[in-house]
Protein backbone atom coordinates (compact mmCIF):
# COMPACT_ATOMS: atom_id res chain seq x y z
CA UNK A 1 0.00 0.00 0.00
CA UNK A 2 1.16 3.35 -0.76
CA UNK A 3 0.00 6.06 1.35
CA UNK A 4 0.09 8.68 -1.32
CA UNK A 5 -3.05 6.75 -2.66
CA UNK A 6 -5.06 7.52 0.53
CA UNK A 7 -7.28 10.13 -0.08
CA UNK A 8 -7.84 12.97 2.14
CA UNK A 9 -10.70 12.78 4.53
CA UNK A 10 -11.11 8.52 3.32
CA UNK A 11 -8.01 7.97 5.88
CA UNK A 12 -8.66 4.62 7.90
CA UNK A 13 -6.82 5.90 10.63
CA UNK A 14 -8.32 9.46 11.65
CA UNK A 15 -6.80 12.77 11.38
CA UNK A 16 -2.94 11.61 11.59
CA UNK A 17 -3.09 9.18 8.83
CA UNK A 18 -5.33 12.16 6.74
CA UNK A 19 -3.05 14.39 7.02
CA UNK A 20 -0.06 12.45 6.41
CA UNK A 21 -1.50 11.41 3.05
CA UNK A 22 -2.23 14.35 2.43
CA UNK A 23 1.29 15.53 3.15
CA UNK A 24 2.81 13.38 1.03
CA UNK A 25 0.16 13.48 -1.83
CA UNK A 26 1.11 17.34 -2.10
CA UNK A 27 4.10 16.28 -3.39
CA UNK A 28 4.25 13.93 -5.85
CA UNK A 29 4.70 15.86 -8.84
CA UNK A 30 6.92 15.40 -11.96
CA UNK A 31 10.70 16.35 -12.07
CA UNK A 32 10.25 18.73 -14.35
CA UNK A 33 7.68 20.82 -12.11
CA UNK A 34 10.30 20.70 -9.19
CA UNK A 35 13.21 21.61 -11.74
CA UNK A 36 10.72 25.06 -12.63
CA UNK A 37 10.19 25.53 -9.17
CA UNK A 38 13.90 25.73 -8.02
CA UNK A 39 15.05 27.58 -10.97
CA UNK A 40 12.16 29.99 -10.61
CA UNK A 41 12.73 30.10 -6.48
CA UNK A 42 16.02 31.37 -6.79
CA UNK A 43 15.48 33.60 -9.36
CA UNK A 44 12.47 35.04 -7.66
CA UNK A 45 14.68 35.09 -4.15
CA UNK A 46 17.43 37.19 -6.13
CA UNK A 47 14.99 39.58 -7.07
CA UNK A 48 13.18 39.91 -3.98
CA UNK A 49 16.54 40.40 -1.70
CA UNK A 50 17.37 42.88 -4.37
CA UNK A 51 14.71 44.80 -4.55
CA UNK A 52 13.84 45.08 -0.81
CA UNK A 53 17.40 46.40 -0.47
CA UNK A 54 16.78 49.24 -2.79
CA UNK A 55 14.10 50.40 -0.63
CA UNK A 56 15.08 50.72 2.76
CA UNK A 57 18.42 51.62 1.56
CA UNK A 58 18.51 52.61 -2.23
CA UNK A 59 21.76 55.39 -1.31
CA UNK A 60 24.42 52.53 -3.11
CA UNK A 61 23.19 52.36 -5.98
CA UNK A 62 21.77 56.51 -6.70
CA UNK A 63 25.86 56.79 -5.77
CA UNK A 64 27.11 53.55 -8.51
CA UNK A 65 24.40 55.18 -11.09
CA UNK A 66 25.50 58.97 -10.47
CA UNK A 67 29.21 57.77 -11.16
CA UNK A 68 27.84 55.93 -14.42
CA UNK A 69 25.28 58.28 -15.70
CA UNK A 70 26.65 61.70 -14.15
CA UNK A 71 24.60 63.93 -16.67
CA UNK A 72 21.67 62.26 -15.61
CA UNK A 73 19.85 64.52 -12.81
CA UNK A 74 19.64 62.81 -9.13
CA UNK A 75 15.60 63.21 -8.73
CA UNK A 76 15.65 60.93 -11.49
CA UNK A 77 18.03 58.26 -10.77
CA UNK A 78 16.46 57.99 -7.18
CA UNK A 79 13.00 57.73 -9.02
CA UNK A 80 14.54 55.19 -11.26
CA UNK A 81 15.94 53.38 -8.41
CA UNK A 82 12.70 53.31 -6.19
CA UNK A 83 11.23 51.82 -9.21
CA UNK A 84 13.58 49.53 -9.72
CA UNK A 85 12.62 48.13 -6.90
CA UNK A 86 9.02 47.51 -7.14
CA UNK A 87 9.12 46.30 -10.45
CA UNK A 88 11.50 43.45 -8.94
CA UNK A 89 9.58 42.61 -6.11
CA UNK A 90 6.49 42.76 -8.29
CA UNK A 91 7.99 40.12 -10.49
CA UNK A 92 9.73 37.92 -7.99
CA UNK A 93 6.46 37.69 -6.42
CA UNK A 94 4.54 36.55 -9.47
CA UNK A 95 7.86 34.41 -10.78
CA UNK A 96 6.89 31.83 -8.13
CA UNK A 97 2.74 32.18 -8.21
CA UNK A 98 1.05 28.92 -10.46
CA UNK A 99 -0.88 30.76 -12.99
CA UNK A 100 1.19 34.02 -14.81
CA UNK A 101 4.74 32.44 -14.37
CA UNK A 102 4.91 32.34 -18.01
CA UNK A 103 3.95 35.80 -18.42
CA UNK A 104 6.08 36.86 -15.51
CA UNK A 105 9.43 35.07 -16.46
CA UNK A 106 9.15 37.36 -19.85
CA UNK A 107 9.87 41.11 -17.08
CA UNK A 108 12.50 38.38 -15.35
CA UNK A 109 14.51 38.11 -17.80
CA UNK A 110 14.06 41.60 -18.75
CA UNK A 111 15.14 42.57 -15.42
CA UNK A 112 17.95 39.96 -15.80
CA UNK A 113 19.33 41.20 -19.10
CA UNK A 114 18.87 44.73 -17.33
CA UNK A 115 21.25 43.84 -14.89
CA UNK A 116 23.75 42.18 -17.18
CA UNK A 117 23.69 45.06 -19.62
CA UNK A 118 24.83 47.53 -16.24
CA UNK A 119 26.98 45.23 -14.92
CA UNK A 120 28.85 45.16 -18.39
CA UNK A 121 28.96 48.83 -18.56
CA UNK A 122 30.07 49.16 -15.48
CA UNK A 123 33.22 46.67 -16.29
CA UNK A 124 33.69 48.64 -19.29
CA UNK A 125 33.48 51.95 -17.20
CA UNK A 126 36.14 50.98 -14.63
CA UNK A 127 33.30 51.52 -11.77
CA UNK A 128 34.84 52.21 -8.95
CA UNK A 129 31.72 52.91 -6.27
CA UNK A 130 29.92 49.76 -4.31
CA UNK A 131 26.26 49.48 -6.08
CA UNK A 132 25.12 47.12 -3.24
CA UNK A 133 23.90 45.33 -6.15
CA UNK A 134 21.37 42.19 -5.01
CA UNK A 135 21.60 43.26 -1.66
CA UNK A 136 25.22 42.54 -1.62
CA UNK A 137 27.20 44.40 1.44
CA UNK A 138 29.80 43.07 0.65
CA UNK A 139 30.81 46.40 -0.74
CA UNK A 140 31.66 45.37 -5.12
CA UNK A 141 30.97 48.01 -7.79
CA UNK A 142 29.00 47.35 -10.59
CA UNK A 143 30.66 44.00 -12.88
CA UNK A 144 30.67 40.56 -13.65
CA UNK A 145 28.50 39.56 -10.46
CA UNK A 146 25.57 41.60 -12.10
CA UNK A 147 26.48 40.33 -15.74
CA UNK A 148 26.58 36.82 -14.42
CA UNK A 149 22.88 37.11 -12.24
CA UNK A 150 21.91 39.10 -15.38
CA UNK A 151 22.34 36.17 -17.37
CA UNK A 152 20.85 33.62 -14.89
CA UNK A 153 17.69 35.26 -15.24
CA UNK A 154 17.29 35.19 -18.69
CA UNK A 155 17.12 31.53 -18.95
CA UNK A 156 14.28 31.54 -17.07
CA UNK A 157 11.86 31.54 -19.83
CA UNK A 158 12.83 28.61 -21.59
CA UNK A 159 13.23 26.86 -19.29
CA UNK A 160 9.76 27.05 -18.22
CA UNK A 161 8.80 27.19 -21.87
CA UNK A 162 10.23 23.94 -22.18
CA UNK A 163 8.31 22.16 -19.35
CA UNK A 164 4.63 24.00 -19.00
CA UNK A 165 2.09 21.59 -18.69
CA UNK A 166 -0.62 23.84 -18.29
CA UNK A 167 -1.62 25.78 -14.78
CA UNK A 168 -0.76 23.33 -12.15
CA UNK A 169 -3.01 22.89 -8.84
CA UNK A 170 -1.92 22.93 -5.40
CA UNK A 171 0.77 20.88 -4.98
CA UNK A 172 2.75 23.07 -7.54
CA UNK A 173 1.99 26.38 -5.34
CA UNK A 174 3.00 24.26 -1.95
CA UNK A 175 6.13 22.98 -3.32
CA UNK A 176 6.62 26.16 -5.17
CA UNK A 177 5.74 28.61 -1.67
CA UNK A 178 8.02 26.13 0.87
CA UNK A 179 10.50 26.08 -2.07
CA UNK A 180 10.57 29.84 -2.31
CA UNK A 181 11.24 30.18 1.75
CA UNK A 182 14.28 28.23 1.57
CA UNK A 183 15.48 29.93 -1.31
CA UNK A 184 14.67 34.02 0.03
CA UNK A 185 16.18 33.22 3.50
CA UNK A 186 19.55 31.41 2.00
CA UNK A 187 20.26 34.01 -0.27
CA UNK A 188 19.24 36.84 2.74
CA UNK A 189 21.90 34.76 4.61
CA UNK A 190 24.27 35.19 1.98
CA UNK A 191 23.80 38.54 1.57
CA UNK A 192 24.02 39.93 4.83
CA UNK A 193 26.59 37.46 6.18
CA UNK A 194 29.11 40.54 6.75
CA UNK A 195 26.25 42.32 8.89
CA UNK A 196 25.57 38.59 10.56
CA UNK A 197 29.42 37.82 11.29
CA UNK A 198 30.01 41.11 12.79
CA UNK A 199 26.92 40.60 15.06
CA UNK A 200 28.01 37.44 16.15
CA UNK A 201 32.03 38.76 17.27
CA UNK A 202 32.17 39.45 20.61
CA UNK A 203 32.48 43.46 21.46
CA UNK A 204 36.06 43.75 23.61
CA UNK A 205 35.71 46.11 26.27
CA UNK A 206 37.98 48.71 26.83
CA UNK A 207 40.17 48.93 30.37
CA UNK A 208 41.22 51.98 31.14
CA UNK B 1 -3.37 21.83 5.54
CA UNK B 2 0.58 21.81 4.18
CA UNK B 3 -0.55 23.89 1.75
CA UNK B 4 -1.64 26.85 4.67
CA UNK B 5 1.50 25.90 6.57
CA UNK B 6 3.43 26.56 3.48
CA UNK B 7 1.86 30.33 2.82
CA UNK B 8 2.50 30.69 6.43
CA UNK B 9 6.35 29.70 6.36
CA UNK B 10 6.09 31.78 2.86
CA UNK B 11 5.42 34.83 5.05
CA UNK B 12 7.60 34.62 7.56
CA UNK B 13 10.77 34.40 5.21
CA UNK B 14 9.53 37.48 3.70
CA UNK B 15 9.09 38.77 6.78
CA UNK B 16 12.69 37.99 7.88
CA UNK B 17 14.41 38.96 4.49
CA UNK B 18 12.61 42.52 5.71
CA UNK B 19 14.14 42.39 9.14
CA UNK B 20 17.73 41.70 7.94
CA UNK B 21 17.16 44.31 5.33
CA UNK B 22 16.33 46.55 7.82
CA UNK B 23 19.44 45.16 9.80
CA UNK B 24 21.72 46.40 6.99
CA UNK B 25 20.70 49.69 6.90
CA UNK B 26 20.73 49.73 11.38
CA UNK B 27 24.45 48.41 11.05
CA UNK B 28 25.18 51.42 8.04
CA UNK B 29 24.91 54.19 11.01
CA UNK B 30 26.79 52.53 13.71
CA UNK B 31 30.96 52.86 12.94
CA UNK B 32 33.06 50.04 12.85
CA UNK B 33 34.64 49.16 16.29
CA UNK B 34 38.08 49.22 14.76
CA UNK B 35 40.15 52.22 15.15
CA UNK B 36 38.95 55.44 12.88
CA UNK B 37 40.82 55.85 9.16
CA UNK B 38 40.47 59.14 7.91
CA UNK B 39 37.56 59.32 4.99
CA UNK B 40 36.62 61.93 2.88
CA UNK B 41 34.89 61.27 -0.67
CA UNK B 42 33.41 63.76 -3.12
CA UNK B 43 29.10 62.81 -3.62
CA UNK B 44 28.89 63.01 -7.02
CA UNK B 45 24.94 62.21 -6.90
CA UNK B 46 24.67 65.82 -5.75
CA UNK B 47 24.24 68.46 -7.98
CA UNK B 48 27.06 71.34 -7.86
CA UNK B 49 26.96 75.11 -8.94
CA UNK B 50 23.28 75.48 -7.35
CA UNK B 51 22.26 78.86 -5.21
CA UNK B 52 20.28 77.75 -2.36
CA UNK B 53 16.83 80.09 -2.40
CA UNK B 54 16.79 80.58 1.28
CA UNK B 55 19.56 80.94 3.51
CA UNK B 56 18.45 80.00 7.23
CA UNK B 57 19.25 82.52 10.18
CA UNK B 58 22.57 81.64 12.09
CA UNK B 59 24.77 79.94 9.81
CA UNK B 60 27.63 81.66 8.24
CA UNK B 61 27.25 83.90 5.38
CA UNK B 62 26.58 82.31 2.15
CA UNK B 63 29.45 83.56 0.01
CA UNK B 64 32.11 81.33 1.53
CA UNK B 65 31.52 78.88 3.62
CA UNK B 66 31.55 75.31 4.88
CA UNK B 67 28.47 73.14 6.02
CA UNK B 68 28.57 70.38 8.55
CA UNK B 69 25.22 68.51 7.89
CA UNK B 70 24.92 66.29 11.38
CA UNK B 71 21.91 64.13 11.89
CA UNK B 72 20.59 63.78 15.22
CA UNK B 73 19.91 59.98 14.49
CA UNK B 74 23.22 58.94 13.30
CA UNK B 75 26.30 57.55 15.06
CA UNK B 76 28.70 59.01 12.66
CA UNK B 77 27.11 61.96 13.28
CA UNK B 78 28.08 61.77 17.13
CA UNK B 79 31.28 61.02 16.27
CA UNK B 80 31.33 63.95 14.30
CA UNK B 81 29.81 66.25 17.11
CA UNK B 82 32.37 64.87 19.36
CA UNK B 83 35.44 65.93 17.18
CA UNK B 84 33.97 69.48 16.79
CA UNK B 85 33.55 69.85 20.30
CA UNK B 86 37.28 68.69 21.28
CA UNK B 87 38.88 70.98 19.02
CA UNK B 88 38.04 74.56 20.40
CA UNK B 89 39.55 75.93 17.33
CA UNK B 90 36.83 74.90 15.09
CA UNK B 91 33.93 77.19 16.54
CA UNK B 92 36.28 79.85 16.34
CA UNK B 93 36.11 79.50 12.50
CA UNK B 94 33.83 82.27 11.19
CA UNK B 95 33.45 79.68 7.59
CA UNK B 96 31.87 76.67 9.21
CA UNK B 97 28.12 76.55 10.04
CA UNK B 98 26.42 72.94 11.33
CA UNK B 99 23.13 72.19 9.80
CA UNK B 100 21.64 69.88 12.66
CA UNK B 101 18.82 67.40 10.74
CA UNK B 102 16.64 66.02 13.35
CA UNK B 103 15.17 62.75 12.37
CA UNK B 104 11.03 61.63 11.20
CA UNK B 105 10.25 62.96 14.27
CA UNK B 106 10.11 66.33 15.00
CA UNK B 107 12.70 67.91 18.45
CA UNK B 108 15.55 66.75 19.60
CA UNK B 109 18.24 69.29 17.29
CA UNK B 110 18.56 71.37 20.44
CA UNK B 111 19.26 68.93 22.73
CA UNK B 112 21.98 67.20 20.66
CA UNK B 113 24.01 70.71 20.20
CA UNK B 114 23.93 70.58 24.02
CA UNK B 115 24.81 67.23 24.55
CA UNK B 116 27.69 67.54 22.31
CA UNK B 117 28.98 70.72 23.61
CA UNK B 118 28.33 72.67 19.76
CA UNK B 119 26.15 75.88 21.27
CA UNK B 120 29.62 77.65 20.13
CA UNK B 121 29.10 77.43 16.46
CA UNK B 122 26.83 79.10 13.94
CA UNK B 123 24.35 76.07 13.54
CA UNK B 124 20.73 75.88 12.04
CA UNK B 125 18.32 72.88 13.60
CA UNK B 126 16.53 71.85 10.14
CA UNK B 127 13.70 70.33 11.14
CA UNK B 128 13.54 66.58 9.31
CA UNK B 129 16.57 67.70 7.14
CA UNK B 130 13.87 69.61 4.83
CA UNK B 131 16.24 72.12 3.67
CA UNK B 132 19.21 70.39 3.07
CA UNK B 133 17.45 68.36 0.88
CA UNK B 134 14.97 71.16 -0.23
CA UNK B 135 18.27 73.27 -1.18
CA UNK B 136 20.93 70.89 -2.01
CA UNK B 137 19.41 67.19 -2.64
CA UNK B 138 21.63 65.91 0.21
CA UNK B 139 20.05 62.98 1.92
CA UNK B 140 22.29 61.37 3.75
CA UNK B 141 24.94 62.15 6.96
CA UNK B 142 27.46 63.41 7.46
CA UNK B 143 27.71 65.70 4.70
CA UNK B 144 29.70 68.85 4.42
CA UNK B 145 28.65 71.25 1.52
CA UNK B 146 31.40 73.72 0.30
CA UNK B 147 29.57 77.11 -0.70
CA UNK B 148 31.81 79.59 -2.83
CA UNK B 149 30.60 82.58 -4.18
CA UNK B 150 27.06 81.83 -2.66
CA UNK B 151 27.13 78.66 -5.16
CA UNK B 152 27.74 75.26 -4.16
CA UNK B 153 30.98 74.12 -5.17
CA UNK B 154 31.56 70.94 -3.90
CA UNK B 155 29.89 68.16 -1.52
CA UNK B 156 31.86 65.39 0.83
CA UNK B 157 30.90 62.30 2.83
CA UNK B 158 33.61 62.34 5.58
CA UNK B 159 34.58 60.99 9.04
CA UNK B 160 37.30 63.06 10.08
CA UNK B 161 36.53 67.11 10.35
CA UNK B 162 40.57 67.87 10.42
CA UNK B 163 41.08 66.17 6.92
CA UNK B 164 37.64 67.96 5.66
CA UNK B 165 38.59 71.31 6.80
CA UNK B 166 42.59 70.43 5.15
CA UNK B 167 40.55 69.30 1.90
CA UNK B 168 38.78 72.70 1.97
CA UNK B 169 41.63 74.72 2.74
CA UNK B 170 43.95 72.95 -0.11
CA UNK B 171 40.78 73.81 -3.04
CA UNK B 172 40.54 77.21 -1.41
CA UNK B 173 44.37 77.95 -2.18
CA UNK B 174 44.47 76.00 -5.38
CA UNK B 175 41.75 78.19 -6.77
CA UNK B 176 43.05 81.31 -5.70
CA UNK B 177 46.46 80.07 -7.39
CA UNK B 178 44.49 79.91 -10.61
CA UNK B 179 42.47 82.93 -10.05
CA UNK B 180 46.46 84.97 -9.70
Amino acid sequence: MTVSKILPGKAPDGQWACFMSLTIGECMMPLSDWLVICLNAFGASVLFNAGIIKLVSPDALRVASSELFPRVRADLIRRAVAGLAAAEIIVSLVLIAPGPRLVMTGPAAILGAGFAAAGLWGMVRGSSVPCGCFGSATGKPLGWRSLAFGLALAVLPPVNLAVYRGAPGIPYVTASALTSSIAFLAACLWLRRRHIGRLMTPVRAVVS
Amino acid sequence: MLFVLALAVFVLAIAVVILFAMLGQLAGRVPEPEQRVPFLKSLPEIPLGGVPGEWPPGLPGRQECTLIVLSTICRSCADIAQQLSAEPGYADRSDVGLVIATGARAGGGEEFAERHGLQRFRYFIDEHGDWVSAQFDLRLSPAALVLRGGRLESAYSFNDVAALLMKVGEEKKRQEEVRT
